[in-house]
């Protein structure tokens, strides 16, 4: 029996053997991420002003943090919430593809994170 | 006794599955609520486009005034002689041109005037040799007619500026072109209540 137990306490630690964020620093892990693509996103917005001045809105963006490759994966702008014109959430998405932390976590992150565009 | 630590490790396990639920590889679901704000920059206006102003129209160098031809360029002559020197072609052509453009001209006095450098004589007699030579010119490569023209060489009688400098006795060495007579078209006009013109009586008279 109590070998039994020593194996089953074995095989979780062997399950989740890289890093456990909390869900405060896995947040603020995905900031960081995400934010050394504040130079692209302004060029999404900056762009937009060029056609049209006065555009302004939100886009938000919900996306996976891959456990294990850390990679972020499934990124879509919520149509529903985001204000942006879609050219503009699909540019904001399209600066996040193929970001990746460099510490993955054990386990997966669902992010929600939203821009607000102000000219 | 055995059944008690059955129970027991029951419990465990059941801890241990639970624990690895909870605590283990679940997904962390997360929101950040504080919005990314990105504050974009406005392209610059479009340069407006750079006003053309019309360039200034070059002065004239030949210029009908009332009584008078105005050249705004200098007759250039040999030095202590009438020829005319080939740059001042051009000009005198132009002058021609505007004489023949001008057939009320009845009379056209072309006046030959000096500084005070030399003897008053030979300014005198230089004066009116350039008249006559510049006359000559009108006539001859011109096409003026002849009998309109006139020379008269003024010495250095009557200056337009000071002949103590040098730019003043610049001036003063000139050429002139003085109407003499021309005819002059007079026109006696009615005019309504409604303001319309109607010419009842139109004649040429000297002027």
């Amino acid at each position: 029996m109590r070998k039994s137990i020593a194996a089953l306490i074995v095989l979780s630690l062997a399950g989740c053997s890289f890093i456990a964020r909390s869900t405060e620093d896995y947040k603020i892990e995905t900031r960081k991420v995400v934010s050394t693509q504040d130079g692209a996103i302004k060029a999404c917005y900056d762009t937009q002003l060029a056609s049209n001045p006065s555009q302004s809105g939100t886009v938000v963006v919900k996306f996976t943090v891959e456990k294990k490759t850390g990679v972020l994966s499934n990124i879509a702008a919520d149509p529903n919430e985001s204000t942006a014109p879609e050219s503009l959430q699909q540019c904001v998405t399209g600066a996040l593809e193929g970001l990746k932390f460099d510490k993955p976590d054990r386990r997966d992150g669902d992010a929600t994170f939203t821009w607000v565009f102000k000219g | 006794m055995q059944s008690a630590v059955k129970l027991r490790t029951a419990g465990l396990i059941s801890s241990l599955v639970l624990a690895s639920v909870a605590f283990g590889c679940g997904p962390r679901v997360f929101s950040d609520g504080d919005a990314l704000a990105i504050l974009g920059s406005a392209p610059a206006p479009e340069p407006e486009p750079e006003k053309v102003e019309a360039p200034p129209e070059p002065q004239k160098r030949v210029e009908m005034r009332d009584n008078k031809i105005v050249i705004n360029e200098k007759v250039q002559f040999e030095v202590n002689s009438a020829k005319i020197k080939p740059e001042s072609h051009s000009l005198l052509d132009e002058v021609a041109k505007v004489i023949k453009e001008n057939p009320q001209i009845k009379g056209l006095e072309v006046g030959g005037h000096a500084s005070s450098e030399g003897s008053d004589d030979k300014n005198q007699k230089l004066s009116a040799r350039r008249a006559k030579s510049v006359s000559k010119y009108l006539s001859g490569t011109g096409g003026v007619d002849k009998g309109i023209l006139s020379a008269k060489g003024y010495g250095e009688g009557t200056p337009i500026a000071s002949n103590d400098t040098e730019d003043g006795r610049i001036q003063n060495r000139r050429v002139e072109f003085l109407i003499t007579e021309q005819d002059v078209t007079q026109t006696k006009v009615e005019v309504d209540d409604a303001g319309n013109e109607k010419v009842i009586e139109e004649k040429k008279v000297k002027g």
